[in-house]
């Protein structure tokens, strides 16, 4: 003990109380985070989700005073600029210029998780993904589960965390959704079909996992949509099929009844519109092209007003100023806001605003700029209170979606339809897909 | 007066049916009539398709003039599925057709015999039912069916199983509803097993028993004097056609095997198919049994088809329908980096008959090969359409005769006359405007022998149950001999369709 201490050991002793200190400043910041009355009955509620905060880090916080000041208000033309910042651009130019366009305000709620298995899988690989920041942003050492759990401010990461780190269960159904194709007059028409996802790959909680075997192709995820309204095209059954490979462009096949045969088309055909609706085939789950296809551009954590907690099947809206999701919930959480540029030449957008929620990475809006830099549609995502499938209680796939047109005056929301005996209607997780059916001579077999 | 009422009562049908089914889908707002708890769906259409001639007839065709109304055909057709378990699928589609050209122009009737009017004229079939039996990697189709191979559009070269009916119009189902509404459905066994593992393989097998309910069936052609009747064909060979076909039983069995897989974005297909020919060859001694008739002809059947020359029109049969091994390959594969779609598939006939030009009752058989290399590319043209791309598809077919002759004539619909080889391009374009509302197309096609046609259509769709289309053949040649357009070439139309879809 009587030896003095030398010139190194006496430096470190400053530098290990200041670290110490800051740990403890931080710590308590963090347990303040966590003090929120609304985030503790969440995580008190349901210890998962507690686990899953404490991996991705992040506590929303609800804005308490401005609650109390809109909680149950009606939010329309009158009062909506009070709110302006707090709303998508198209969604305020709507509220502002349509009278049938309202919405009431809730209090803020969080009504998602993750699987277990998911939640596992994130865990084990934590640290262990990799991205390249430069293009083509190719993601490494991937298994299963959120790539990138914190991924503070790197639009990359959060680009990849959209792409392969939403818990959407290993496979699902939304049965019977019904777009409804508006113009201004409320003239419009319907598009009835099937929206089927299987993952092939990185699943987390239906064996085989992490893989389906056999998998030479390397296939991550198969998409598909099989129409069976309106008449004409009733039987068209799409397979997008996206590959592990994340430079490598996804595969398309088509069965067209009348053809009775399998197409098969072109990537190339994303700008097209999807079944004729607003909606192009590349705005499927909001977006469904490659990370490599866009340049990030990371804005900041916002508070905004989303669709969150509603209620689905939602009744089918009458007409075109009703098109625009009337009298759903609002609630303020706050949203990454991303900028996405398209790194392709020719492509029909130039940016979209993306709205992520950090807690599980999905998409919330999308507003997309024309080729001229132009303001010109967009995607409102409202996700559901509640999921049917007992065992995952947590997962809130979309409710419904909005699509404007701004440009056009157009719109194309889609719903499921209202419940019908011996029919199915509304979303289905882990229901245990047979991979034949998302195959091109699985989709040959089931047209006629 | 007899023929407007009955055009009268046609449209009216028409539009009572449309308004009454348009009421019950706008008051149960539902996508389909749905029976037994859900697991009976019924869907259907009717639908008018017109044709109207804007040139003179040819010579063979005398008396058809302009603005001839020449087709006046109503469909009513439904569409029913009934799925009691997951595994078992039963689907049935019955269909009413009726033309009213022949009721509405009696110079139009009168050229048709008149034992051949009725089937010209009334199509009432349950034209396909069938059972889809579905277990694991497996599943049977057992029933009447349609069953499509092949990559190619607009011309049939690997789509081989089922016959064609082209007395109504080859050119007008081929691309409005791509062959679907005039293949001919047969009774067949189709057993598919598929995987999703590997090269994700799939084997094909067909079976077509030809014993039941018509046995073998061949191509229908269109009765004498139709506007789209083989040139140079008396109603009596057209008879013949139909009595000629052989006697149901075992022996008219047919066979097809398929298999395909996928290998490093290569969906390729190969496949066999031992089948009669769906076109008739002459019998050998038919020059004979044409001559002879004149002398069994007690009741003066007929008249000298070719003064001179001496046949006469006597009912027999006069032709065979000879089994052939097909075999064949097809592919397709999406290039990246062009953003373009590459098809193709080829056919090998072992033993294809051939009849002699100059003599009547001479044929041959020959090995022949015929392919098709393609491509479909979506392609943005701003200024004609800054919304969607324009869908770009071209197509080269070849068919070439092995150990040819000069007085051999290939005499399938499109066989080759000229030449020991054939090529023919056709070029398509299309898009979409207003939400995939209008829908403009045009196709071109060229025979590099010296004929080609120019087909323009435009569709509009209105809400969810209406669709108004319109188009036009045009059609050139520079004799009437070319395969395609030349008997043909007259035959240059105007159509419209209207079609009502409900639920």
């Amino acid at each position: 003990m009587s030896k003095r201490l030398n010139m190194t050991q006496k430096m470190c002793i400053p530098v290990i109380a200041i670290t110490l200190i800051v740990l403890s400043l931080v710590n308590v910041k963090a347990e303040e985070k966590k003090k929120d009355p609304m985030l503790q009955e969440y995580m008190k509620k349901d210890p998962l989700l507690k686990e899953w905060l404490e991996m991705v880090d992040f506590y929303p916080k609800r804005d308490q005073e401005w609650e109390e000041k809109w909680v149950g208000k009606k939010i329309d033309k009158t009062n909506v600029d009070e709110v302006k910042e707090l709303l998508p651009e198209i969604a305020y130019r709507a509220f502002k210029n349509w009278d049938k366009v309202y919405a009431y305000v809730e209090p803020a709620t969080i009504n998602w998780r993750p699987s277990p298995g998911f939640i596992e899988a994130t865990k084990k690989y934590i640290g262990k993904v990799t991205c390249d920041s430069e293009w083509p942003y190719i993601l490494h050492n991937y298994v299963a589960g959120c790539p990138f759990p914190r991924p503070g401010n790197d639009p990359i990461k959060i680009a990849w965390n959209r792409d392969r780190g939403v818990y959407e269960s290993d496979d699902y159904q939304y049965a019977s959704v019904v777009f409804n194709v508006y113009d201004q007059k409320g003239r419009g028409r319907t598009v009835g079909c099937d929206y089927n996802r299987l993952y092939w790959a990185y699943r987390t909680d239906i064996d085989p996992k992490p893989e389906l075997p056999g998998n030479k192709a390397g296939i991550y995820r198969t998409t598909a949509l099989r129409v069976y309204w309106p008449f004409d095209i009733a039987g068209l059954n799409m397979v997008v099929i996206k590959y592990k490979d994340t430079t490598k462009e996804e595969d398309l096949y088509l069965y067209v009844p009348t053809m009775r045969r399998v197409r098969r088309l072109s990537a190339g055909q994303r700008c097209d519109s999807l079944a004729g609706t607003d909606a192009a085939w590349d705005d499927c789950d909001v977006y469904d092209g490659e990370v490599r296809q866009n340049d990030y551009k990371y804005i900041g954590i916002q508070d905004k007003l989303v669709w969150y907690n509603v209620e689905y099947p939602y009744p089918e809206t009458a007409d075109w100023e009703g098109a625009y999701f009337c009298g759903l919930p609002l609630q303020k959480l706050p949203m990454i806001i991303m900028e996405a540029n398209s790194n392709i030449s020719n492509f029909c957008y130039s940016k979209r605003i993306w709205w992520i929620d950090p807690i599980s990475s999905r998409h919330y809006n999308s507003t997309l700029y024309d080729r001229k830099g132009r303001l010109w549609k967009e995607q409102f995502i409202a996700c559901t209170k509640s999921m049917k499938n007992p065992d995952n209680p947590g997962n809130n796939p979309a409710a419904m979606t909005q699509f404007i047109d701004w440009q056009a005056q157009h719109a194309s929301p889609w719903h499921f339809e209202p419940p019908q005996e011996g029919k199915k209607t509304g979303p289905y997780m882990n229901i245990g897909w047979d991979p034949i059916l998302f195959t091109p001579e699985g989709i040959r077999r089931m047209g006629r | 007066m007899k023929s407007r009422f009955i055009f009268c009562l046609v449209v009216l049908v028409f539009i009572s049916f449309s308004m009454v089914t348009f009421c019950v889908c706008k008051v149960d707002k539902t996508y389909a009539l749905s029976f037994l708890e859900g697991t009976l769906n019924v869907k259907g259409f009717m639908r008018n398709d017109s044709a109207w001639r804007i040139r003179h007839g040819s010579n063979a065709q005398e008396g058809l003039e302009p603005w001839d109304l020449i087709l006046c055909r109503n469909t009513f057709q439904l569409e029913i599925e009934y799925k009691p378990t997951d595994w078992l699928t039963v689907f049935a589609i019955p269909r009413l057709v009726y033309d009213a050209s022949l009721d509405l122009d009696r110079s139009l009737e009168r050229r048709i015999a008149s034992h051949a009017r009725h089937d010209f004229k009334v199509e009432d079939d349950l034209r396909e039912i069938y059972a889809d039996i579905v277990w694991n990697n497996w599943r049977a189709r057992i029933g009447k069916q349609q069953i499509m191979w092949g990559e190619s559009d607009l011309f049939r070269m690997a789509d081989i199983v089922n016959p064609l009916d082209i007395s109504w119009d080859y050119l007008l189902y081929s691309t409005v509803s791509s062959f679907e509404d005039i293949r001919i459905p047969l009774w067949a066994l189709d057993l598919n097993w598929a995987s999703y593992t590997g090269y994700q393989w799939s084997v094909e097998f067909v079976w077509l028993p030809g014993f039941i309910e018509d046995g073998f069936e061949p191509h229908k052609v269109a009765p004498e004097g139709a506007n789209w009747a083989l040139p140079g064909t008396p109603q009596f060979m057209v008879d013949s056609l139909r009595t000629s076909e052989p006697d149901d039983g075992w022996e008219n069995s047919e066979f097809g095997l398929r298999v395909k897989g996928i290998f490093r974005g290569w969906e390729t297909a190969l496949f066999y198919f031992y089948s009669r020919m769906d076109h008739p060859t002459p019998k050998e001694d038919v020059e004979q049994r044409l001559l002879r008739s004149v002398n069994f002809d007690h009741h003066g059947h007929g008249e000298a088809l070719i003064p001179g020359v001496g046949l006469y029109a006597h009912p027999g049969k006069y032709f065979e329908y000879p089994f052939t091994n097909r075999m064949g390959a097809t592919f397709n594969k999406y290039h990246e980096l062009t953003k373009t779609i590459y098809r193709g598939e080829c056919v090998v006939t072992i033993d294809e008959p051939m009849i002699d030009r100059y003599v009547m009752d001479r044929t041959y058989e020959r090995e022949t090969f015929q392919y098709m290399l393609g491509f479909d590319r979506p392609t943005m043209i701003r200024f004609l359409n800054p919304n969607r791309s324009f869908l770009i598809s071209a197509q080269l077919f070849q068919k070439f005769i092995f150990n040819y002759n000069h007085h051999m004539k290939d005499h399938s619909p499109g066989g080759t006359t000229t030449d020991r080889y054939q090529t023919v391009l056709t070029f398509l374009i299309n898009t979409g405007y207003r939400w995939d509302t209008i829908l403009p197309q045009l196709l071109l096609a060229y025979n590099f022998s010296g004929e080609g046609a120019i087909l323009p259509q435009c569709e509009f769709w209105i809400g969810d149950h209406w669709r108004l289309g319109v188009g036009a053949h045009i059609m050139m040649s520079h004799n009437m001999r070319e395969p395609y357009f030349g008997g043909f070439r007259h035959n240059d139309q105007l159509y419209t369709w209207l079609k009502y879809q409900f639920h």
